[in-house]
């Protein structure tokens, strides 16, 4: 067991997502011999400063234990992995033993001191000659040249960055089909490769997984502010930077609609942007040979020559140390700030979008000490100095195991942390988890215990293995594959092993994720529905903290309105719902027992059964409405609701039921979507003595028909009527109104702040005071009428100065909203 | 009497019943008003849902929306204690795109239209010479922490008044 363990860990570390590309690759990659493809070191620098750059990322992102970590087991078992570490762990690794395998190269080759030119390095005879030969001339036709190969090898490079954020066919859209056609790998560039990805997270990453449900739990963020804005702050600053992004792209309106049509080209011709950008960047910024006034805020007049020859894959290789920076100092700025010119004039706009970039003393430092400036030259030391540095001398191969050896501690650590990582889940056992956020790999079961429910997959079994041999190496492949799924309930109870199919739910469940048809997810719902009468009692009463939702998801996955409802009948839902209510009504935890009454009666009343329209629905307003009704009204409403056609049904019958609505309608409840669950028993009792059945029952008590209206449920549209403040002055200015001093003089002195509150609602849509009082008195007998039954702190007149409004606003004639109220009126008397 | 305010809040609710559009997620689905002339982009940035205004003075306003997919049992109303984190937050973002911060709007929580809990704060900056406002909408709704953040330029404040329309009228189903 643990040997098979042991190979499909090495296996998902090293080969599943080594290639950059971490989905299923066909062919495997082509192994790495120093000789060949580092000869006499050539490879170190770059290898030294990506190994250092994501040993660092793989650091912060929390995919390796800091190090020092003494317990690695205990880290592990509190730090779920997701996808995105085990590719960088998996790249490392493979770094690692690139590294090593160039250590013991460079220990074997003699040192060379007397180089010819076989050797590929010789200083060439006649310098002269070849630094002048056209071909290393840096001319116009030779930076156009350059200009068009980066942007080809920025989108290439931009679609194998964006592996991990978006499917392949958004990700063709990037490249135009010329590329697509020539064949676009962009895959061997690896700095290059990287500084993509990370352009490609600042504008992929989906915004939902910032949330980061797993950090979350680990850390026990619940209660605490500090703790909770320090996890909002990912969320904000990208909320932020994207909202301003679009903002700024929405100024031109040819730019909005090319983001809203086709957001991944757009993005495509922004990276090249970003990428001309920044090599203008460099040579009018960062390497200005002079400058009209104070250096970096003036104009540069002498900029440095160089980089109109470089190849994007030079220069980005060049600073790929400074990876990082670049993205969180460099990227904000731009996306913020230069889109819309970014999106029109693609590389074109570089010189307008350079000034864009402000990055702090330091980040100027550091560019100018990296690799990139070695392009800085005139342009006839180009050819010199490429000749010059393919000389192999002793001091290259110094240099290369120099380099090697100065990060030899930071290789041993790594490969001491991942064999402490292997032994750690060795030891606990490691799965595959389903979580929100997307698969992690969990070691031992600690960390579900806090992350929610989840699929969670052993890596030793069978279709694990049978995944990996099919080519499969993804997560999300693995966990299509199911298998001996072991499902785990929120709080960490472990509800039930599918493996045996020895429960029938469990097993219909692992189907339905393995095949997620309609045909399967029917079958689901049929066993939940068979079998849940039995598991749900022992599951309430162990575990008192469940949630509506959970409940929901565990258990009723029928009442799941945008998802497996639509496969039932309205009768079926019906029925699933009355079941639930007599679950939850019975329920002996009275506290318990109240929380989910009105989760249950705020389900039923959400806009997303309202959406279904095989269902009766009862939105919250017409529930409140419908409880408010008077008389026979309300009782004819009732049998309406419960479909009782009165012309074809037997007349005592109808009679029985009008009375038992009648009864239901005074047993006593503490209001209307507030009552308790005894109430509603209570009332439901009442109901089917009087003949209804069981679903008509639940009908009419959940269309509020039987219920007793609440006073403060009865103002919704007050609740959304700025009722303006008036103060003592405002008051006394109004009043002495010519326009106004007749309103108010037949307004009793109690209801005059009211009615002043009522003008200035009219007075909103810039009316005149003269044609505000003209309207008031044209409805004074209706503000008459609500005067009479006002009371105190109490404002009718707004909500009918703001119903005149509305009803003017929607083109209604003032005769036609006079005669509607009145009729309003009379029906309620 | 109250049976008269019974029937003019019903005529008001029918009258005031406006399409309402679903914007669905993987964590369930968010309804939020259609309102004439915006227009929604999806997966923009990374943003699950942008909800455009027109332009004006140059510029459309804009919302996001997004289902976060944590569930309730947070403690929302407790960020009001520590404001100045949030300043601190939106200073330090700030610096990070050469814009400045102008001021702040308080932390405050309230009810929308259908009983759900939000918690409010903004920030007013000033960048690339263009002054904004933002505000964050952190809102409870059945037990999930919905996100919401609306931006516009500062003298579009016309647009205020559509931003608290969509957040008071937002619910949520599964």
């Amino acid at each position: 067991m643990k040997a098979t363990l042991s190979i499909f860990l090495s296996a998902l570390l090293v080969l599943g997502n080594f290639t950059w590309v971490t989905e299923a690759v066909a062919t495997p990659a082509r192994s790495f011999v120093p000789s060949r493809d580092c000869t006499n070191g050539s490879c170190v620098e770059e290898m030294k400063d990506l190994f250092e750059a994501k040993l660092r990322a793989a650091h912060r992102d929390e995919c390796l234990p800091p190090n020092g970590t003494r317990n690695i087991s205990q880290w592990a078992q509190n730090h779920p992995l997701s996808q995105g570490c085990l590719g960088k762990i998996a790249e490392l690794e493979e770094l690692q033993k690139r590294l090593e395998a160039v250590q013991q190269y460079l220990a074997g080759l003699q040192d060379c001191t007397n180089c010819g030119p076989q050797s590929g390095g010789a200083a060439t005879p006649n310098l002269s000659a070849a630094v002048d030969a056209p071909v290393n001339q840096c001319t116009e036709a030779r930076k156009r040249e350059v200009i068009n190969q980066c942007d080809d090898d920025a989108l290439c490079v931009l679609v194998s960055g964006s592996t991990a954020f978006l499917p392949a066919a958004v990700r063709n859209q990037i490249v135009p089909r010329r590329l697509q056609n020539q064949g676009c790998n962009g895959r061997n560039d690896s700095c290059l490769v990287q500084f993509a990805t990370g352009f490609a997270r600042a504008v992929w990453t989906l915004f939902e997984g910032l949330f980061d449900l797993l950090g979350m739990a680990a850390r026990g963020i619940r209660n605490s502010a500090t703790s909770l804005w320090t996890w909002m702050t990912g969320p904000e600053a990208h909320s932020s930077n994207a909202q301003l992004a679009a903002a700024n792209a929405s100024e031109d309106e040819g730019v909005f609609r090319q983001l809203v049509n086709d957001f991944p080209g757009t993005m495509g011709k922004i990276w090249t942007a970003l990428l001309a950008t920044i090599k203008h960047w460099m040579s009018h910024g960062v390497f200005c040979q002079a400058w009209s006034g104070t250096p970096q805020f003036s104009t540069c007049t002498r900029p440095a020559e160089g980089f109109g020859c470089t190849s994007c894959k030079a220069m980005i290789t060049g600073m790929c140390s400074l990876t990082g920076t670049i993205m969180s100092e460099v990227v904000p700025a731009f996306l913020t700030g230069g889109l819309s010119v970014a999106a029109k004039y693609g590389a074109t706009g570089a010189v307008r979008l350079a000034r864009l970039i402000r990055v702090p003393q330091r980040t100027l430092q550091a560019v100018r000490s990296s690799r990139v400036s070695q392009f800085v030259v005139r342009s006839s030391q180009v050819a010199a100095t490429a000749v010059r540095t393919s000389r192999v001398t002793t001091a290259a191969l110094a240099a290369a195991r120099s380099a090697i050896n100065a990060i030899a501690p930071s290789i041993r650590g790594l490969k001491n942390t991942l064999a402490g990582l292997r032994q750690a889940m060795t030891a606990s056992g490691a799965y595959i988890m389903r979580t929100p956020a997307g698969p992690v790999l969990i070691v031992g079961l600690s960390a579900a215990r806090t992350a929610g429910r989840a699929l969670i997959l052993p890596i030793d079994n069978a279709l694990f293995r049978a995944s990996f041999s099919l080519g499969g190496r993804s997560m999300e492949t693995v966990l299509r594959a199911g298998g001996n799924a072991v499902r785990v309930a929120r709080g960490g109870t472990i509800a039930a092993r599918a493996a045996g199919a020895a429960d029938p739910v469990e097993a219909a469940f692992v189907r339905m994720e393995l095949n997620p048809n309609g045909r399967n997810q029917m079958a689901y719902v049929e066993a939940m529905q068979s079998n849940r009468a039995t598991k749900i009692p022992s599951q309430l009463s162990s575990r008192p903290e469940i949630t509506f939702n959970e409940l929901l998801e565990e258990f009723y996955p029928d009442l799941d309105y945008g998802k497996y409802s639509s496969l039932l009948t309205a009768s079926g839902i019906e029925r699933a719902e009355s079941e639930l209510f007599n679950i939850i009504s019975t329920l002996p935890d009275g506290a318990m027992r109240a929380r989910l009454l009105r989760d249950y009666q705020g389900h039923l009343t959400s806009a997303a059964r309202t959406g279904m329209s095989s269902l009766r629905t009862f939105p919250r307003e017409n529930v409140i409405s419908n409880s408010a009704l008077a008389g026979e009204t309300k009782i004819d409403t009732g049998l309406e609701v419960a479909g009782i056609n009165i012309a074809t049904s037997d007349a005592a019958t109808v009679q029985r039921m009008r009375e038992g609505l009648r009864r239901a309608g005074s047993s006593p409840d503490a209001g209307v979507l507030h009552e308790t669950a005894e109430e509603l028993r209570e009332k439901l009792r009442i109901l089917t003595e009087a003949g209804f059945t069981d679903i008509q029952a639940q009908r009419i008590v959940r269309s509020g028909t039987v219920s007793t209206p609440r006073p403060e449920d009865l103002f919704p549209a007050l609740r959304s009527v700025a009722v303006p403040e008036v103060s003592p002055q405002m008051m006394t200015t109004m009043s002495r109104s010519p326009a106004y001093i007749t309103v108010f003089e037949n307004v009793a002195e109690a209801r005059r702040p009211a009615v002043a509150r009522a003008l200035k609602i009219l007075e909103a849509d810039g009316a005149p005071v003269e044609r505000v009082a003209e309207t008031y008195r044209r409805f004074e007998s209706q503000f008459r009428r609500v005067q009479e039954g006002a009371v105190r702190n109490s404002d009718p007149e707004s909500l009918l100065a703001q119903f005149i409004r509305k009803e003017r606003q929607a083109g209604k004639a003032d005769d036609d909203i006079a005669r509607q109220l009145d009729e309003a009126f009379r029906s309620c008397r | 009497m109250k049976y008269l305010f019974i029937t003019l809040s019903y005529l008001i609710t029918l009258t005031a019943s406006a399409a309402t559009q679903t914007l669905t997620t993987k964590y369930g689905r968010i309804f939020v008003p259609d309102i004439k002339g915006w227009e929604l982009g999806k997966n923009m940035f990374g943003m699950p849902f942008l909800y455009f205004s027109p332009q004006e003075n140059g510029q459309r306003s804009n919302i996001s929306f997004t289902n976060t997919g944590v569930d309730g049992e947070l403690d929302l109303p407790s960020l009001g204690k520590n404001p100045e984190l949030y300043h601190k937050m939106k200073k330090e973002w700030a610096e990070t795109i050469d814009a400045k911060v102008l001021g702040f709007s308080p932390f405050r929580t309230w009810k929308n239209d259908q009983g759900h809990t939000v918690n409010e704060i903004g920030v007013e900056y000033t960048a690339h010479g263009k002054d904004y406002v933002e505000k964050s909408y952190y809102i409870d709704c059945r037990g999930r922490l919905l996100y919401s953040k609306s931006l516009r330029l500062k003298v579009n404040d016309k647009h205020t008044s559509e931003f608290e329309s969509l957040v008071k009228k937002m619910d949520c189903g599964v």
